[in-house]
């Protein structure tokens, strides 16, 4: 079993087969060997880390991606097709999505990290910026040079 | 209340990157959303090469010769996918404005040739003209050649030159060439075409099977071509067979 400590000091004792979805968590395990020390994850409140945990535990028969897979893994080229249980596990507030975002990223966890992404694209599918805006509650900080270069930029994708 | 802006501007750009490139922005109007959202994103998006790779330019817009630059300058050394398409005929009074501007985008373009992936051209034959006397040099990356001349010329106007070449110690590749409205002629790029579907109105004979044998590496060959009469434009006594040896499938 693994111990992980998160940012606001809770502990989780995990399988190490869980715990090893995370490549960061993998890796610190394999440096310090066999050992009971807890491990600090100073980037990840409980809240998050539970979220984090259930997602791992039910991939955890998964096999994991290897370079190889994602070397060929083209961004660009990807669906933003989500499976079943990944749908209904990131139902959550959008603070929640942008902390596992963020979580997944930080801990390494590429598959999660996958299903986050790919919930926020499917988000801001065909939205006006001002729609993306008023979603995320994102300021629009453009300077009024920015402005005018960027209604330049419109009239090139705008048809005649 | 939770303030959500600051989680989505907590986001770092290689996480939104991946975010917009799962977007799949298809088109410029696509690109250009997303960019106009707030700074950090259109940061994101511009500073990331893959994104202005593809140069879609339509001839009857204005200012396509500074859309080209600014594609390009934020394009890297990326190899290149140039579209050209014409949706229309100038208007007269643009005319002469447009003619600068298709030579100043046709130089623009030259200076990049080497890194072009794709060619896409379809536009008439005045602009095919003018942008392939100006397009002339080494293109090593290209495996795809798309011409459309539109409208069709209907009678024998002789060979489209296409002026890409490979260097002379380049290796054989296959490139695909898709030519209509006029039978193209190739040089060193010939030998590294596989593919080939031509179709074309009022050729003469004789450039179809100059076509054929500057392509001796041919393995698909659709041809679609209304050959004038041969009685006005007989085969030269030195017309010789020609040799497709890979030849898998031809289509006439």
């Amino acid at each position: 079993m693994v111990n992980l400590v998160t940012s606001d000091n809770e502990s989780f004792t995990v399988e190490k087969a869980v715990a090893s979805r995370s490549v960061l968590i993998k890796n610190m395990l394999e440096d310090v060997g066999e050992s009971d020390q807890p491990i600090p994850l100073p980037n990840v409140t409980a809240s998050v880390l539970k979220k984090v945990l259930e997602y791992c535990d039910h991939h955890k028969n998964e096999p994991m991606p290897t370079s190889e897979d994602l070397a060929a893994e083209d961004t660009r080229k990807r669906t933003t097709d989500i499976g079943e249980w990944d749908q209904k596990f990131i139902q959550v507030d959008q603070e929640m999505l942008f902390e596992i975002i963020l979580a997944a990223n930080y801990l390494d966890i590429k598959p999660l990290l996958d299903v986050g992404c790919k919930t926020v694209a499917n988000m801001i599918k065909g939205k006006t910026p001002e729609e993306i805006r008023k979603l995320f509650n994102i300021v629009n900080d453009f300077t009024p040079e920015e402005e005018a270069q960027i209604k330049k930029e419109n009239e090139w994708a705008e048809d005649r | 209340m939770a303030n959500h802006s600051a989680f989505s501007a907590r986001l770092p750009p290689d996480v939104l990157l991946e975010i917009f490139g799962i977007s799949q922005p298809s088109d410029e109007t696509d690109l250009f959303r997303l960019a106009h959202v707030c700074q950090a994103w259109r940061r994101v998006i511009h500073g990331d090469p893959a994104f202005w790779s593809t140069i879609s330019l339509h001839l009857g817009k204005r200012d396509q010769e500074k859309k080209a630059s600014f594609w390009l300058s934020r394009a890297g050394d990326r190899l290149l996918s140039i579209k050209i398409e014409d949706q229309g005929p100038y208007e007269r009074k643009e005319n002469r404005h447009n003619e600068a501007s298709l030579v100043q985008l046709s130089i623009l373009l030259r200076g990049c040739m080497g890194r072009w992936t794709s060619f896409m051209l379809s536009v008439s034959l005045d602009k095919v003209e003018i942008i392939l006397r100006l397009c002339s040099g080494l293109t090593p990356k290209l495996t795809k050649i798309d011409v459309t001349v539109n409208p069709a010329v209907l009678r024998d106007t002789g060979p489209l030159p296409i002026p890409f070449f490979l260097p002379v110690d380049h290796g054989v590749f296959e490139i695909g060439v898709s030519a209509q409205g006029r039978i193209p002629k190739f040089w060193s790029l010939g030998r590294s075409i596989t593919n080939l579907s031509v179709g074309s109105c009022g050729i003469n004979l004789q450039d179809a099977l100059e076509l054929l044998q500057a392509c001796p590496n041919l393995v698909r060959c659709d041809l679609d071509l209304d050959v004038e009469d041969l009685d006005r434009h007989p085969l030269p006594y030195w017309t010789s067979a020609v040799q497709l040896p890979h030849l898998l499938e031809l289509g006439v």
